[in-house]
């Protein structure tokens, strides 16, 4: 599949410019999707598309909805209208079709998803079982941690605890990889890490979208800058 | 709502309906089991029979109502059927109480007990429902309709299997209730005199139209609820409502 | 997903529970005493009567082991909440099998509470006669794999709610009470040398039953924890 950047920046709102081509689907493709809970609504009339190659920045004040917005992205919640396919899969699927899926999803979340009691070394290898995803090297190592593998994750800080979960995606490479606020926590040294991770899903087909509000970290390896606002994603004002 | 569009509504009006065929079969009941004949050896407590054993039938076939709509909802994801599920345990629920009470008040008079432990049926029937009670609970907790349905259709499943252990305890532990008399393993034997079956069917007839009143009176009230819920949630996205922080001095 | 992969997902969580539950250590290092106190006070609430007590005796351990490993396992077989879960799901953790492994996990723990307890009891209340230990073996084998499964299967129900542990025991113990049952008058069984293969089937059946519905129900369950 071909970075379609360029085509891709003029399908923003709306499904209506796209024609589906059998052989180059986009990675995403969200038409008039809504996300309610029974007392609120979070997301609604969201239009998006997302191309292999893409790097998509996401911004948006408190509470806009990005953080449901990267959910539904990663099929974790299904949408309550509209329609959408993430990697050619139907969001609202059933959940043994979306399996197929999830395993080329990776989602590192606002808040890190460690075992507080287990170590950080544990917290590297557990995951990597389930998925039979072996890591060449030591992970740990790659992202500066081998020093302290035997700390228990309660006891990292937010940066270390992000470094784990970086440290679990150089096993292996996502299609889509769903960033949240990933440079949160995380000092200088290790910003080109989060670029190191972006350059290799995109150089494998893939593509990122990342929620940040630090347009100085992230802004330089966006294709493209996204705004939720109010429950829905508008282009980002220049 | 004003009166005439809720008496122009055909659900009120079966509800209607219901309730007056309901209050007709109590009457009905009410006379036949006080005209009934004393039983010889348990006197007029016996009476309170024909309350305790509708009542107890009445709640294996809510909670059944329950199980079978909870299933329901589970294969065709139907949001009446949750509705449906939840207000028959709950009338369930209610019919189980008076099971409990009406018999603990017969064994005062004819065992001279208000509670007995070698009574399985008993003991049985209250551990029911402190479950169902929890059921109850599990349902007011939980906010999200989706989830609650779902969440509460699964325990409604998993806590049926308690009526038929009610039911049979009282052949699979030496127990003191009497053993099943009307609906029992080797079907038909029915162990009871014909003047008494009388009452006691028009007594469970009565009970059942009252369920069958009160489960749609609740699932109204459950509709009402929703469309009051659905109502009073704005269309406006949360973060529409969220404003950078003003009036700070810096 | 074939059945090698799915038994390896349920070795995976049996593993990553006990590994968590052993760098935790809260079953060991705060239920298990708990219980074990409980086992201590029952005798100064119904008094010291010796005859009394040697009756009651395996009644109570297996009392205490419900009541005490029902918090143990409403806790140990509650399925990961947030990003954790979140990260499991996309690595495709089959909800069935971590249903399984995670009861399989509880079980063992609740094992591991009633080897603890139960020298206790036999030291403290000094029942009479010898028990068959096949019998108790595999009673409490059973019952602890039940209790295990019911408690995982509550736990997914009331995951996420605030209302949770209170909730959880209200809603598990009415459906451990035929465990009770089992366990109870199938150890009184076998120590008047009776057998205990009723209470024993019981027991077999009730497993049956809760993996089937908890294997069944595993996914609409797993979608309502979102």
């Amino acid at each position: 599949m071909a970075d379609n950047g360029l085509v891709s920046a003029s399908r923003l709102r709306g499904a209506s410019f796209y024609t589906p081509l059998v052989s180059d689907q986009p990675l995403v493709r969200l038409v008039d999707v809504g996300f309610a809970t029974s007392g609120s609504v979070i997301l609604h009339r969201v239009d998006l598309t997302v191309e292999a190659g893409e790097i998509v920045g996401i911004s948006g004040p408190n509470g806009a909805g990005k953080t449901t917005l990267l959910r539904l992205l990663a099929t974790l919640l299904r949408p309550t209208s509209g329609s959408g396919t993430v990697l050619g899969a139907d969001t609202g699927g059933r959940p043994q079709d979306l399996v197929r899926v999830r395993r080329q999803i990776a989602l590192v979340g606002h808040f890190p998803a460690l075992w507080p009691e287990l170590t950080l070394r544990q917290n590297v290898d557990l995951p990597a079982g389930l998925r039979h995803d072996p890591p060449d090297g030591d992970p740990l190592r790659a992202v500066g941690l081998a020093g302290v593998a035997g700390v228990k994750a309660a006891q990292a800080s937010l940066g270390m605890q992000r470094r784990v979960e970086f440290a679990r995606l150089l096993a292996w490479t996502p299609r889509l990889l769903l960033l949240d606020e990933p440079h949160a926590g995380l000092d200088e040294s290790a910003g080109p890490l989060v670029d190191h991770l972006v350059t290799r899903v995109t150089e494998g087909d893939g593509a990122v979208v990342m929620v940040s509000h630090n347009p100085n970290r992230a802004g330089s390896l966006l294709t493209r800058s996204l705004s939720v606002t109010a429950g829905t994603v508008v282009e980002a004002p220049a | 709502m004003t009166r005439g569009a809720t008496a122009l509504d055909p659900t009120s009006r079966a509800t209607t309906a219901a309730g007056v065929v309901a209050l007709c079969l109590v009457a009905v009941g009410l006379y036949m089991s006080v005209t009934a004949p004393a039983e010889e050896t348990q006197g007029e407590a016996a009476r309170l029979l024909f309350v305790h054993v509708p009542s107890a039938i009445t709640a294996y076939v809510a909670l059944g109502t329950g199980l079978v709509t909870a299933a329901w909802y589970l294969i065709r994801r139907s949001a009446a059927a949750d509705l449906v599920s939840a207000a028959a345990i709950e009338v369930g629920v209610l019919f189980t109480a008076i099971t409990l009470l009406t018999g603990m008040i017969w064994g005062r008079f004819v065992w001279g007990l208000w509670w007995d432990w070698g009574d399985a049926r008993m003991v049985s029937t209250a551990v029911m429902f402190f479950f169902y009670l929890g059921y109850l609970a599990l349902r007011r907790s939980i906010t999200d309709h989706r989830v609650r349905a779902v969440r509460c259709a699964v325990l409604g499943i998993v806590g049926f299997v308690q009526v038929p252990i009610v039911h049979y305890s009282v052949l699979w532990f030496r127990t003191l209730h009497q053993g099943p008399s009307i609906i029992r393993p080797d079907l038909g034997n029915s162990t009871m005199d014909a003047a008494f079956i009388a009452p006691l069917g028009a007594a469970l007839a009565a009970f059942i139209a009252v369920l069958a009143y009160l489960v749609a009176v609740r699932v109204r009230i459950a509709r009402l609820e929703a469309a009051v819920a659905r109502s009073t949630t704005t269309s406006q996205p949360v973060g529409a409502s969220v404003s950078p922080p003003s009036g700070l001095s810096v | 997903m074939t059945p090698g992969a799915f038994w390896r997902q349920v070795g995976w969580v049996f593993a990553k529970d006990l590994q968590v539950e052993v760098r935790g250590g809260v079953t060991l290092r705060m239920a298990t005493p708990f219980a074990a106190l409980a086992l201590l006070l029952a005798p100064l609430a119904i008094g010291t009567d010796t005859a009394l007590l040697r009756r009651i005796g395996p009644g109570m351990l297996w009392l205490v082991v419900i009541l005490f490993g029902m918090t143990v396992t409403l806790r140990s077989g509650a399925p990961e909440s947030g990003p954790v879960r979140d990260l499991l799901t996309l690595s495709g953790l089959d909800p069935a099998a971590a249903f399984l492994g995670r009861s399989l996990a509880s079980a063992v723990l609740l094992f591991g509470v009633t080897l603890v307890l139960a020298p206790l009891m036999v030291v403290l209340y000094a029942p009479e006669g010898s028990p068959g230990w096949g019998w108790l073996a595999l009673l409490a084998i059973a019952g602890v794999m039940a209790l295990g499964l019911l408690g995982s299967l509550v736990a997914t129900l009331v995951t996420g709610l605030r209302e949770r542990t209170a909730l959880g025991p209200l809603m598990a113990i009415p459906l451990a009470v035929p465990v009770l049952l089992a366990t109870a008058r199938g150890t009184d069984s076998a120590i008047s040398q009776q057998g205990s293969l009723s209470w024993l089937l019981l027991l077999v059946a009730m497993n049956l039953a809760l993996v089937i519905v908890g294997v069944l129900l595993a996914g609409p369950m797993d979608e309502s924890t979102r």
